[in-house]
């Protein structure tokens, strides 16, 4: 999987799981503070990127330190890494 | 408006706890249920003024020291109940059909572990191996242990891997692999889908001890209901909450109840089924990804119920309390598979029961179902099935009842029929979703619902929490007890009855 597609299927969750629009997921946005997520939805978050990516997020300790969407690319693109 | 601390909303065991949890911390207690009497499946139903077991038939962990013990201690209810332990011999039989041998297997984990060997003398390092790796993902395990609770749920490597890998890794032998994973009958989930440490933390207990209660899971009621009235928990049956109003940054000021009444409280706890949850959470506060989580969830195994008993003239002076559980073959998987058309498994529970003046020596009949089973059926309601229906539930009786008799010949013309279930039976008279036994299914890689839900003065238990059967639903409870209560009280709490 290469790194477009990843952002891609990353946004399409955040797209379609929190219903955030398509203009406002840039790199750089805070997952809390730009998106508007709150730390109840990390679980929910992590749920759904299982599923759409078919991976297991287990690091429960890179998941907290989670901040932006650019965060989240990279920590996929480790796990999907590791499992190569 | 009534003001309440906490709200608990549904009284099976899971509820029973978490109120007595709060209310045994002085706070302000109100329990719900939608059922006009408590309990949920935990309670028993008398029909023919016969006692029969719903939901709770058997535990682990009832002796000194073990969860349960620890449990009941804590909420000072231990000395309420009386614990049954069944013969250690021969708690737990096996009887695989395709084998045609029948296993005897006692608890005690060394008893087990020679019984085994026994059995399988060729196995012996794969026997120790097992019971070792579940000794030790049992140890690391915070969660299923009260003095350990308050540090993190961390998971161990064997979260990740399946119990069908783990025993495809340890032997070859199908009749052993298929009596290390029987008890996947007690959480209802395929050996190819649940962990190797859920497994372990459901089995540990059982290879432990195997106990049955007294008078049931109603004497855990009853032992609920006297300590209730001790600490003023405030019990309302047939009433359930159909809005939440008032809310404000995130959290819920009241509660409007089917009765129309309003009460407030600072927190509400839900020990109903994840899918009933959601239900009632208004969708402006939930994400699409909350939904689709909850919904993904699947059920666990369900079951198809006879409650039979035995003529009174039937002498039997050495009847006694035991579980005998028929395997038609050694596939676990297929058996729990809801698309399996062959013989089910069937788990018999016989029992010896005293009402007043009168003894009965019941036997109650378990046999694996779905859902599924019953789909044609599922708009329907108790007291209006159709006649396909009727005839489905004769059918599967009278199979049930051949294959008693082809186990136990001696009770032929001896054993009646008192009543009968299907999923939707239990469906309907549980409220519950799908009927399903243990609530959702625990499969691998799952995130529960647990703990704080997205309204944040509204929280999560059960058994579809944490772990199914009574131990799961009650640790549930006291995981998110901890989170209600000021920690260095609900340290104080735990501790005040049990030793460091």
């Amino acid at each position: 999987m290469n790194e477009q597609e990843i952002i891609d299927i990353t946004n399409k969750v955040f797209e379609e799981s929190f219903e955030i629009e398509k203009d406002r997921l840039k790199p750089e946005a805070h997952i809390f503070t730009d998106l508007g997520l709150d730390s109840l939805d990390i679980v929910d978050l992590v749920a759904a990127l299982q599923k759409s990516f078919g991976v297991n997020i287990r690091n429960e300790e890179k998941v907290r330190n989670i901040r932006t969407l650019q965060d989240i690319y990279q920590f996929i693109s480790a796990i999907k890494k590791e499992g190569q | 408006m009534k003001r309440y601390d906490d709200i608990v909303v549904g009284s099976g065991i899971s509820g029973l706890t978490m109120a007595l949890i709060l209310g045994m911390n002085g706070r302000k207690v109100l329990l719900l249920e939608k059922n006009p009497f408590i309990g949920g499946s935990i309670s028993r139903f008398y029909k023919n003024g016969i006692p029969f077991d719903t939901g709770f038939h058997f535990t682990g962990g009832l002796q000194k020291g073990g969860i349960l013990y620890d449990i009941l201690t804590v909420l000072e209810v231990r000395d309420l109940i009386r614990p049954i332990f069944l013969s250690q011999d021969r708690a737990n039989c096996f009887f695989i059909e395709s084998e045609g041998r029948q296993y005897e297997v006692p608890y005690g984990i060394d008893n087990i572990k020679n019984k085994f060997k026994e059995y399988f003398p060729e196995e012996t390092s794969a026997i120790d191996r097992y019971f070792g790796m579940v000794q030790k993902v049992c140890d690391d395990t915070p969660s299923m242990n009260l003095r350990t609770i308050f540090s993190e749920h961390i998971l161990a490597d064997e979260d990740f891997i399946t119990l069908e890998e783990v025993l495809n890794k340890l032997t070859q032998n199908h009749a052993l692999k298929a009596l290390l994973s029987a008890l996947a009958m007690c959480y209802g989930v395929k050996p190819e889908e649940i962990s190797f440490a859920n497994h372990s933390r459901m089995c540990l207990e059982l290879y432990h001890s195997v106990a049955r209660i007294e008078n049931g899971g109603s004497a855990l009621v009853q032992a609920f209901k006297k300590k209730f009235k001790d600490h003023d928990i405030e019990i309302r049956c047939s009433t359930h909450i159909t809005e939440f109003a008032d809310i404000n940054n995130k959290k819920v000021g009241s509660f409007i109840l089917n009765t129309g009444e309003e009460v407030s409280g600072d927190n509400c706890v839900f020990t109903i089924h994840p899918r009933e949850i959601l239900k009632i959470l208004p969708r402006e506060y939930i994400s699409r990804a909350f939904i689709d989580r909850i919904s993904d969830f699947e059920s666990s195994v369900g079951f198809f119920s006879v409650f039979t008993v035995l003529d009174s003239d039937h002498e039997e002076p050495d009847f006694e309390s035991s579980i005998l559980s028929i395997f038609p073959h050694c596939d676990v998987n297929r058996l729990l598979d809801p698309a399996y058309k062959g013989a089910p498994a069937l788990v018999l529970i016989k029992s010896v029961e005293h009402v007043r003046d009168k003894t009965y020596k019941t036997i109650d009949a378990f046999e694996i179902s779905f859902p599924e089973h019953v789909k044609e059926w599922e708009v329907s309601k108790t007291g209006e099935r159709p006649r396909a229906y009727q005839e489905y539930k004769k059918g599967r009786v009278d199979d049930i009842m051949g294959r008693i008799i082809k186990v136990y010949p001696q009770y032929k013309d001896k054993l009646q029929v008192v009543d009968s279930a299907s999923v939707l039976t239990f469906r309907d008279y549980l409220n519950s979703p799908d009927g399903s036994a243990y609530g959702i299914k625990q499969k691998m890689n799952q995130i529960n619902l647990i703990g704080k839900l997205p309204l944040r003065n509204l929280y999560a238990a059960g058994q579809s929490s944490l772990l199914p059967g009574i131990i799961g639903a009650m640790m549930s409870s006291f995981i998110v007890g901890r989170t209600i209560l000021d920690e260095n009280k609900y340290r104080e709490f735990i501790f005040r009855n049990l030793s460091t």
